[in-house]
């Protein structure tokens, strides 16, 4: 999932202070799932506002909405109505759906209210780390299930760099090197002919972005965008 | 607990304003100082920054109407 951090407060009250009546729009998936942007952090941004608004003796209008998904247009386009009676909107979303919610019709200035830090998984309640980098061409298949872009500092795609001591990254000693783990992994599963192979540069011109992904099996409908 | 003092001072009331105190039922002595020492901590701080403006005047005509109603 997108995990994201909520941005500090004094960061969000300096972008919404010119506004009268400020909708905060939560997202109900992945920023839920890592407490940044879900309908309890909604709360209690909402409330942050109102107590540090109020000791300015300002009184504005705060309202607070958790939509399912952000980046579905399924569940965005309903905010239409509501954002018709506000002057700001600020984004609990990852940086996706900050802009999807943006980009409707009729919609007030958006503005995030976290910081979208990476994909990853939710180790243990509160505690998130990084597993992918959304690279275009995943390698797990032969890398044992473990990522060398992601999961080595350097990105090494054949092999470690000569820095490892003893299994752990010269980057960061207290992690283990990808690739001792990608090879112990292998050695453990029979698999370890599979990495001799040497890979090929990472196509890197597939990363260009903004990226698109159409389904093959809606390539007729779409044709016209290719 | 730690989290929402952060939130408390963020928004510029003040950490210290919330504390929790782990007392168990047969220890009211401990109960008793705890009850002091955030008193004597309330009256250091001072006032509620929000108090003087928060009387039924300083809500906005929504809530005033909200609490006409309630009446």
């Amino acid at each position: 999932m997108i995990i994201a951090e909520r941005k500090p407060f004094a960061e969000i009250k300096t972008m919404v202070a010119p506004f009268e009546k400020i909708l905060i729009v939560g997202c109900g998936t992945c920023v839920a799932v890592c407490l940044a942007g879900g309908e309890k952090e909604v709360g209690l941004l909402a409330s942050q506002l109102k107590l540090a608004f109020g000791q300015e003796g300002k009184h504005p209008k705060i309202g607070e909405i958790t939509v399912e998904r952000q980046c579905d247009q399924e569940f965005i386009q309903p905010l239409s109505d509501t954002v018709a009676d506000y002057d700001a909107v600020i984004s609990m979303a990852c940086g996706a759906g900050v802009q999807f919610l943006g980009a409707l019709p009729e919609m007030k200035p958006v503005f995030p209210g976290v910081d979208t830090t990476f994909i990853g998984v939710n180790e243990e309640a509160g505690y998130y780390t990084e597993r992918c980098r959304a690279c275009h061409q995943c390698y797990l298949g032969v890398t044992g299930g473990i990522c060398p872009q992601t999961m080595c500092p350097k990105g090494l795609l054949n092999g470690p760099c000569g820095g490892n001591v003893q299994g752990m990254c010269e980057v960061n000693p207290d992690r283990a090197c990808a690739w001792c783990e990608i090879y112990a992994k292998l050695e453990r599963e029979g698999r370890l002919g599979q990495i001799e192979p040497i890979l090929p540069l990472h196509p890197y011109g597939r990363s260009v972005t903004p990226g698109t992904v159409i389904h093959p099996a809606y390539k007729r409908r779409y044709v016209a965008h290719e | 607990m730690e989290y929402t003092r952060h939130l408390l001072e963020e928004c510029g009331l003040g950490a210290d304003r919330l504390a929790m105190y782990d007392i168990p039922a047969s220890e009211a002595p401990k109960w008793v100082a705890a009850v002091m020492e955030m008193t004597e901590k309330a009256k250091a701080l001072g006032p509620n920054p929000i108090n003087p403006i928060w009387g039924p005047e300083a809500l906005v005509p929504e809530e005033q109407l909200e609490l006409a109603v309630q009446k």
